[in-house]
């Protein structure tokens, strides 16, 4: 192996460190992606699935280039491009499946309600370990008793949606709970083979910043295209936007907090890897069903067993996770992980010094970033979008417990502020 | 290197080709995509 990787990442403090901070990544990543689907429910009120999507992805589109641009500049972009060209296909490619699956999770929501569909599309985690296995060589030499806290977790947490899909099936309302279970696992097979090119860049050593915004270019084309072609073609979707021009605000602020909560994501695959960042992303379960029940008191009227059969499989679920988080990779393991590193820097001919350093979270560049014209620009551009979209929002005739609705939503902005100035002390966003 | 330029493994093949028909870590979010296009499609 050459040295340069081989020698990354050897102190064991600085691994405990960015173990520790992707950790936190993913637990917050989770509050910030249950919130972002709180939006999909007004389906609930007759607005096109399609049409809720297509606006969540605006919504990301937006965020994707604005976030970056804020936090870092987009300078970096370039300089990942140069040296990882071939990552913007994996890039295009993670946002399709994206798109593809979020619009799979608008139908589950439609057909079996927020509270089921969530833990069943969060399957995701399972197919991410396997890839994680197979592909980027983690769990290789960690030790039985990592194996079984993953392995073991995995096996709970499905155990936990087959609890909640048997729930779905036998009581709910909907004329088809089959097509919903079947679009709520789809959706978790498109997110979870959608942490495949998360992983690999990663490991080849480009920002995740940079990442999200090849990303976004095919999230954005790929919605647009079934938009149109499910509703028949570009005049059907401009009508519809135009109906509930009042409402476009809500999934667009849906996109926004779906882009917080994956850059939380894509840190914590980073630092933790997609077989145990994942999982934990995925306790967006727990809040989910919170989101469901306590917002839009969903289930309150359904019998006991099947509240028992859906908390229960949730609390699955969520055990599941949690063991699996916790069984933090070895010195060992890391040496797998430097090996899936080095696949990709022979592979593609990468600066093994570009990947070594961003294995490190360390910065790459001698002068401190500075944000130019683009930057401030397209911050401006993007906060003017949603001013005007704002301006123009009601809030929907669905029934909400405000409490709840502020509960949840301070929770999320405490841990924002708590794990990006974690993020900014260990990694400077790297 | 510049992007657009054709960096090779070995002198022999290009990046471009080992991403089209070198590297699995491509084909398999591909055929999921395709087939979660399959899926939409009967649904909805």
């Amino acid at each position: 192996m050459k040295s340069i990787i081989a020698e990354s990442l050897t102190e064991r403090s600085r691994q405990r460190a960015l173990q520790a901070l992707g950790v936190f990544c993913g637990l917050a990543a989770a509050l910030w992606l249950a919130a972002a689907e709180a939006p999909t429910k007004l389906v609930t009120i007759a607005v096109s699935p399609l049409v809720i999507s297509f606006m969540m992805v605006f919504g990301a589109f937006i965020s994707r280039w604005s976030l970056p641009a804020l936090i870092r500049g987009t300078s970096d972009i370039g300089g990942d491009v140069r040296q990882v060209p071939h990552l913007v296909v994996w890039g295009i490619l993670a946002g399709c499946l994206w798109a593809v699956g979020n619009t799979l999770t608008i139908f589950g929501v439609r057909d079996i309600g927020l509270s089921i569909a969530f833990p069943l599309w969060n399957s995701n985690s399972l197919i991410g370990i396997v890839w994680g296995i197979v592909f980027f060589r983690e769990l290789r030499r960690a030790g039985w008793l990592r194996w079984v806290g993953v392995v073991g977790g995995a096996v709970i947490i499905f155990g936990g949606a087959l609890l909640l899909s048997l729930a779905s099936t036998s009581q709910t309302s909907s004329q088809h709970p089959l097509r919903g279970v079947t679009a709520a696992l789809g959706a978790g097979m498109m997110f979870g083979s959608m942490y495949i090119p998360y992983r690999k860049a990663y490991i080849s050593g480009m920002n995740p910043l940079s990442f999200v915004t090849f990303f976004t270019f095919g999230e954005m084309g790929t919605i647009t295209a079934l938009t149109v072609g499910f509703m028949g073609g570009v005049a059907p979707l401009w009508h519809e936007l135009v109906r509930f021009h009042a409402i476009l605000f809500w999934p667009l602020l849906g996109g926004f907090m779906w882009v917080v909560g994956d850059l939380f994501q894509n840190f914590a695959a980073k630092y933790v890897g997609i077989s145990r960042g994942v999982p934990l992303s995925n306790t967006n379960q727990l809040w989910g069903l919170l989101w469901g029940m306590l917002v839009f008191g969903e289930l309150r009227s359904a019998p006991r067993g099947v509240i028992a059969q859906v908390v229960g499989g949730s609390l699955l679920m969520a055990v599941g996770a949690v063991a699996i988080a916790f069984s933090s990779a070895p010195e060992s393991e890391y040496i797998s992980w430097k090996e899936a590193a080095q696949r990709e820097s022979d592979l593609y001919q990468i600066d093994p010094a570009y990947v070594a350093m961003s294995m490190e979270g360390k910065e790459r560049r001698d002068a401190p970033f500075r944000r130019s014209w683009l930057d401030w620009s397209l911050v401006t551009a993007a906060t003017s979008i949603f001013a005007v979209f704002g301006m123009l929002a009601v809030i929907p005739h669905m029934e909400f417990n405000w409490l709840w609705l502020a509960g949840l939503t301070s929770a999320m902005l405490v841990v924002l502020a708590a794990c990006g100035i974690m993020m900014w002390k260990t990694t400077g966003f790297n | 290197m510049m992007v657009g330029e054709n960096r090779t493994v070995d002198g022999e093949k290009s990046v471009w080709w080992i991403v089209m028909f070198h590297d699995v870590q491509l084909w398999v979010p591909l055929a999921v995509f395709l087939g979660g296009l399959i899926l939409l499609r009967a649904i909805q």
